[in-house]
């Protein structure tokens, strides 16, 4: 491990990354979607004859402009910001394993950001057969940066047996869940496209345009609702069968931790998903007149619920890997494991073993510094994944079994191996995070006692 | 023949839609606390379905009730979720249904022909607020047993029939195997059957009279919407909105069970009961062992008593100019409960 550990009390960096890239994914999935609402919505307006309509589009494409160009963007650049500092070794991977990806990315976002402000500053400027062109413009731009991203991100949890074997990036990029993600991801956006425009449109105050907004939005939203349990059922198939398993472990039973909440945040997005339908029918659709922005408020919270879920969801489904096979979730790459088993975490590990030299170099500094490394990743003293709370009923011999029993790769003698990284530390190390872990949990209490 | 048609030549399906659609229902700025008893009638019936389910696995006994729930916890299928459910929509069923009562009160919703309606409703908080407490005990563990133990010892100390009551329901000197039984009599059997006539004249009473429009709304002009399809999507929409909270309450704090009741272990550090009973609890703090002749305890469970007496007969003493002293009452019963409440919670925060 080349970097120093960001420390987050209570909420843990994994939440940090967490939220922001849920508040960026519920605005750019709106981008995307929007880029192709606003432009199939102008058409149809132009084809209609209906001004009213085109000039209520005029006024939603400001909105867009402002929550995708401003809040998109500027979280956009937070994500980098965070994960640099949560995984900055992955990040680096990430970034040196795809530079033509990355470049091509931001290529496209900068073409994106122009085309949304030609689009909406030259509504009265082009004509409008150019104006609209100019929306088909912003709408593959748009629809693009998602196809080079989805490629990074789903090689995150689907690698592919070509790059594993050729480490070529094309074969790591258009990797086993490359097409099922895009087509859900597009159909996402497609129907979040359609919730924010029940937001504006709920505020129209001529009825009869305001129905007929409503309702068209509704038909966009619809379709995609057809179509998202067949992508959603291609998608779970193409996922690792280890990530499946863990879906499983979760009907039975609701224990802390990964092994159930895995399911249960799953049938949330499902159940979530499916309310978004159901509202969008019996409101928008069939009661668009009477629809008020509370109520469009509400449908976009189930969205951000929805969209919430299926990330972390997502996530989840990746452990115990930043990248699977490639990297652990905390930062400690697969094929290093046996060097550090047998040589020792700390000697591998500048920034840790400066930490411990810092503290002493007692036992109780390299546990601390070994826990820092290998588990503050994911877990948090007293918050989010509490060891405190972990470690308050184990006695010191309770706590050297775990930690043996976590230096296993073998799922027969190590449970958690399906979600946890192996301790990559010697046995030596490993007591020393045993000790380490039961003194912070226990202050004061005599390690005689626990003989 | 089409469905519709052959509904409707047996139960007159046409006329049943006719008059739904003549149904109607004020609409003004504060309409969106009629929602609030669909709300309290949807958690109720999530808590029916999953009651149902959960009696499939649940044995009452004082080694059966721990282990049938905690099977139904970690080894039956989606046995977690439905407990879970169960649990939750408990307390949002209490939640709503306290807001209701509080909406109704604010907007004289009691006020003549609607006394019944009040009172009916008064009584369907009662037997919810008796449900969360006979529900609590079932899962026999440690924090269950010592929530009901105390739950009765407040109990008794309530003038009149508090003795007699509490003795009743525990079934003998200490809470015990009996008390379980009991308790599950009454949370499977004894309340349902109480709740389900006095749940259908609420509704019928909701349905005879319509909801009732605010005095300072009515000023205004009454305006309506139709019941059907109008109102009725909306209440579907929020209905599906408390179904996602319900999930998400479920799914990410599913019910804890906690080690099984030991009658000889000491009682958990910070022990307190139910949110609903919260008030009275910290009430109950506030007033020394003995006032003048009197023991505090039952002067405070008096005092609670009487203001709920004097809260129910609403409909009976707001009359003539008194309106603004009702509201003015109303919001310090709100600030109260609230006050009280919080209060409460921080003094055992910390403490288990």
């Amino acid at each position: 491990m080349s970097y120093p550990v960001w420390d987050v009390p209570f909420l843990g960096s994994g939440w940090v990354v967490g939220i922001m890239a849920i508040i960026h994914i519920f605005l750019s999935h709106f981008a995307v979607g929007g880029g192709l609402f606003l432009p199939v919505m102008e058409a149809h307006a132009v084809r209609h004859g209906d001004e009213a309509m085109r000039q209520w589009l005029r006024k939603h494409a400001r909105f867009f402009l402002i929550v995708t160009g401003v809040a998109g963007a500027g979280t956009g650049v937070g994500i980098w910001v965070v994960i640099a500092l949560a995984n900055p070794q992955a990040v680096g991977h990430l970034i040196h394993g795809f530079v033509l990806g990355w470049a091509t990315e931001w290529i496209v976002f900068i073409a994106e950001m122009a085309c949304i402000t030609v689009y909406y500053y030259g509504w009265d400027r082009l004509t409008p057969e150019r104006h609209l062109m100019v929306g088909w413009l912003y709408a593959l731009c748009s629809w693009l940066t998602l196809a080079v991203i989805n490629g990074i991100i789903t090689f995150m949890l689907t690698p592919g047996r070509g790059w594993t074997e050729s480490h070529w990036m094309w074969d790591g990029f258009f990797n086993p869940t490359y097409a099922p993600s895009l087509i859900m991801r597009t159909l996402v956006m497609w129907a979040l496209a359609g919730v924010y425009a029940f937001w504006t449109g709920a505020r129209i105050e001529d009825l009869d345009l305001k129905e007929r907004v409503l309702q068209f939005s509704a038909r966009w939203v619809l379709p995609a609702y057809v179509l998202l349990p067949l992508v959603g059922g291609w998608y779970y198939l193409n996922i690792p069968a280890v990530s499946r398993e863990v879906l499983q472990v979760g009907m039975a039973g609701a224990a802390a931790g990964n092994f159930s909440m895995a399911t249960r945040v799953t049938m949330l997005t499902v159940m979530s998903t499916a309310t978004i339908g159901v509202i969008v029918y019996f409101g928008p659709f069939r009661n668009a007149r009477t629809f008020t922005r509370g109520m469009a408020t509400a449908l976009a919270a189930v969205a951000l619920l929805a969209t919430g879920a299926s990330e972390w969801a997502r996530e989840v489904a990746r452990k115990p890997y930043v990248i699977r096979n490639v990297m652990y979730s905390n930062g400690v790459w697969a094929d290093q494991v046996e060097a550090f088993q047998r040589e020792g975490y700390l000697p591998h590990s500048v920034w840790a073993r400066e930490y411990a030299a810092q503290k002493g170099d007692t036992a109780l500094a390299r546990g601390e510094a070994l826990y820092r490394g290998q588990c503050a990743a994911c877990h948090t003293w007293n918050g989010y994944r509490s060891m405190q709370k972990f470690m308050a009923p184990r006695n010191l011999d309770s706590a050297r079994n775990m930690v043996r029993m976590l230096r296993s790769r073998d799922p027969r003698e190590n449970i958690y191996s399906k979600f946890m990284p192996p301790l990559a530390a010697t046995e030596v190390e490993g007591e020393q995070l045993a000790l380490y872990l039961y003194t912070k949990a226990h202050p004061g209490t005599p390690l005689v006692a626990q003989k | 023949m089409s469905v519709h048609a052959w509904l409707d030549e047996r139960i007159g399906l046409a006329d049943f839609m006719s008059f739904l659609r003549k149904k109607e229902v004020p609409d003004h700025r504060h309409a969106a606390w009629y929602f609030l008893g669909g709300m309290t009638l949807f958690f109720f019936m999530m808590q029916v379905l999953t009651g149902l389910l959960l009696i499939v696995y649940y044995q009452p006994g004082s080694d059966a009730s721990y282990g049938s729930v905690q099977r139904i916890t970690s080894q039956i299928e989606f046995g977690w979720l439905v407990r879970s459910v169960h649990s939750w929509s408990a307390n949002l069923m209490l939640l709503s249904a306290f807001l209701h009562m509080f909406s109704v009160f604010f907007m004289k919703a009691y006020r003549a022909p609607r006394e019944l309606t009040w009172w009916s409703g008064m009584g369907l908080l009662g037997l919810g607020m008796g449900f969360g407490f006979s529900g609590y005990l079932l899962p026999w563990d440690q924090l269950a047993y010592f929530a009901t133990k105390i739950g009765l010892d407040v109990m008794e100390k309530s003038p009149l029939v508090g003795k007699l009551l509490a003795t009743m329901l525990r079934g003998g000197a200490d809470v015990g195997v009996t008390t379980l039984q009991r308790f599950y009599a009454l949370h499977a059997a004894v309340l349902p059957v109480l709740f389900m006539p006095l749940l259908l004249l609420h509704l019928w009473l909701v349905q005879k009279h319509g909801n009732a429009t605010p005095p300072s709304e009515l000023e205004k002009g009454r305006k309506t919407v139709p019941f059907f399809p109008t109102f009725f999507y909306k209440d579907l929409m929020v209905w599906f909105l408390c179904l996602n909270l319900l999930a998400l309450l479920a799914s990410l704090w599913p019910w804890d069970l906690g080690p099984q009741a030991d009658k000889l272990a000491a009682a958990p550090e910070g022990i307190h009961p139910e949110w609903y009973f919260m008030s009275q609890f910290q009430l109950l703090k506030f007033i020394p062992g003995k006032v003048g002749p009197v023991d505090g305890e039952l002067l405070g469970m008096g005092l609670f008593g009487a203001g709920g007496v004097l809260w129910a007969l609403v409909p009976l003493w707001d009359r003539g100019s008194r309106g603004r002293v009702v509201n003015l009452v109303g919001l310090a019963a709100v600030l109260g409960l609230i006050v009280l409440t919080i209060w409460g919670y921080a003094g055992v925060a910390g403490k288990g």
